[in-house]
């Protein structure tokens, strides 16, 4: 029996099965949208988990310990570092405002239509590149253990996504979500025993050091990574041009990620989002430490000349059981599809109802719920349609594989400025916001296209960003003054302690 | 510096955060920074 092949059925066939039986209970599009504001503490850490972490975490996140060590997942701490500012002051702030789209929080907190359009764009634009490389790795994931071409892999892997996205919307991705990390995570889990009992038949410490040589400081903090390591490199190829760029990035998902933020609109109150981004926060280091550390071992077992990014897919080849081939090929799926089906539902329900509903629709005053779920559900599919043709379209393809997730989580810093002084200061205005945003997310946009068509070697698009958008929020917010409207949409969002600490008094009490 | 006690040094940075985080969160409970959280639970249909 192909095990393989019955484990990916399965799991896709449960996903389906879910996403239909959730479509039953959607009553709403509020429920469609933030899954009724009552996802637990499990449902919540499952996601935010799930999201963050994708195929390419198995594909080139562990490429980057089977080249240089364990040590090099400090470049995730970045997003360990910002989870703890959503947890405690983005997030809470958010779910406060009451609001169930990131597009929607800018517009209630600045008071501005073109806001909303202009981080509505970001988000679909970032979503759509982030998602693009997300199928890919599925498709390089399922394509060669199911014998069948990548691109039909990326397909099945697609419509799979399309189909229990569009019937269970929010709710069907936070459930699904929870399944496929849970699968995920036992997936890491047996690969780690059998990855060290298979690397040797001496003692682990002769393991070890066997790997030393091989790999000096494959375990230790002053490893390879060019910051403290023996190899230090400070310009282009090290510090500057890669680790620090790439510790940005994953502090710009797990700060301003859609994928990531979206979540804190979902749970039942403050202190779950608190508490959800804590235990991700462990689960993070749990999983990242796994996967780091079984890649050297891994480095010992393999041929000299395996690409670095098939490690773990040749393990698995190699040295599992049979049956538990299936059962690892299905997790390392599920992180690929959990993370594309939220960006699909992210891109989708911007595009639906911050774009659509908004600027196109002629009848909007008339829009029934009904019609709005009906909107939001036929976006769903025609977002994962395209996507599907781009992920087949080779030019684009080959552009976004693997590495264009850099590239579109580096987009969520140029609104990460109106985040934070949206949520924590009072001053904060939306011309500040408006252009901090858009100079941010153009100059992003231009430096990543003379780099990569051009090759002029400017620096990492990401610097630029940080630059420009923390630069003009800053100036534009001394130098602006917010509107009294503005000011009252700060106050909602804070505690009533805060708000009798500062004697404001709420005049919609 | 011997390999163990390096690797023992840079469990101990990593495990860091969430420990933090867990303390901080258990202090916040405490003082009431989520105070609001019982009012807020199972509400559905944000303003829009």
């Amino acid at each position: 029996m192909n095990w393989t092949l019955f484990f990916i059925i399965v799991s896709f066939a449960a996903y389906i099965l879910v996403g239909w039986v959730i479509s039953k209970k959607i009553k709403n599009s509020t429920q469609y949208l933030t899954m009724g504001r009552n996802a637990s503490t499990f449902y919540t850490t499952g996601t935010i988990v799930a999201s963050y972490l994708a195929s390419m975490a198995f594909i080139s996140t562990f490429s980057t310990g089977y080249l240089k060590g364990m040590s090099y997942s400090i470049v995730q701490y970045g997003c360990l570092a910002t989870f703890m500012v959503v947890a405690f002051l983005v997030g809470p702030r958010i779910y406060r405002s009451g609001t169930n789209t990131i597009p929607e929080f800018f517009k209630m907190r600045y008071c501005s239509e073109r806001i909303r359009t202009l981080t509505s764009i970001l988000m679909i634009v970032a979503c759509t590149a982030f998602n693009i490389s997300c199928l890919s790795a599925c498709g390089v994931a399922l394509g060669a253990p199911l014998g069948i071409s990548n691109q039909a892999a990326v397909i099945i892997s697609g419509i799979v996504i399309m189909i229990f996205s569009t019937m269970g919307g929010m709710w069907g991705v936070v459930v699904t979500d929870t399944m496929m990390f849970v699968i995920f995570f036992l997936a890491v889990g047996v690969g780690w025993p059998i990855a060290v009992t298979h690397a040797g038949s001496e003692p682990i410490a002769s393991v070890v050091a066997k790997i030393n040589e091989l790999l000096p400081g494959s375990f230790a903090l002053t490893g390879y990574t060019p910051l403290t390591g023996s190899k230090y490199v400070l310009g282009q190829d090290g510090f500057l041009g890669w680790m620090l760029p790439t510790f940005l990035v994953s502090a710009s998902l797990g700060l301003g990620g859609a994928q990531v933020l979206s979540r804190v609109f979902i749970p039942k109150n403050t202190k779950t989002v608190a508490k959800s981004f804590i235990l991700a926060q462990v689960l993070l280091c749990f999983f990242l430490m796994l996967l780091m550390s079984t890649a050297p071992f891994i480095r010992v077992l393999a041929p000299e000349d395996l690409q670095p990014t098939q490690g773990y897919l040749w393990l698995i080849e190699n040295y599992f059981p049979t049956f538990l081939k299936g059962f690892v090929l299905a997790g390392i799926a599920a992180a690929g599809l959990s993370t594309s089906s939220t960006l699909l539902q992210n891109a989708a329900s911007s595009l639906a109802n911050d774009i659509y509903v908004r600027h196109l629709m002629k009848d909007k005053a008339s829009c029934s719920d009904a019609k709005a779920l009906k909107i939001s559900k036929i976006f769903m599919g025609v977002c994962g349609l395209i996507t599907i043709v781009l992920c087949l379209y080779q030019p684009v393809a080959d552009l976004m594989i693997f590495y264009s997730f850099i590239f579109a989580a580096g987009l969520f810093t140029c609104w990460i400025p109106a985040l934070l002084y949206g949520t924590c200061s009072k001053r904060a205005n939306e011309k500040a916001a408006f252009w901090s945003i858009l100079v941010s997310m153009i100059a992003y946009l231009v430096n990543w296209v003379l780099n990569n068509f051009f090759h002029l070697g400017l620096p990492h698009q990401i610097y630029i960003a940080i630059i420009l958008s923390f630069g003009i929020m800053i100036v534009m917010t001394q130098k602006g003054t917010p509107t009294e409207e503005m000011e009252r949409a700060f106050w909602r969002m804070q505690t009533k302690s805060y708000k009798k600490e500062h004697h404001y008094v709420d005049a919609e009490a | 510096m011997s390999e163990q006690l390096n690797f023992i040094l840079w469990q101990v940075f990593f495990w860091s955060m969430p420990v933090i985080g867990g303390i901080l969160y258990i202090r916040l409970c405490k003082k009431g920074y989520f105070e609001d959280s019982e009012e807020t639970t199972g509400k559905e249909g944000a303003t829009k």
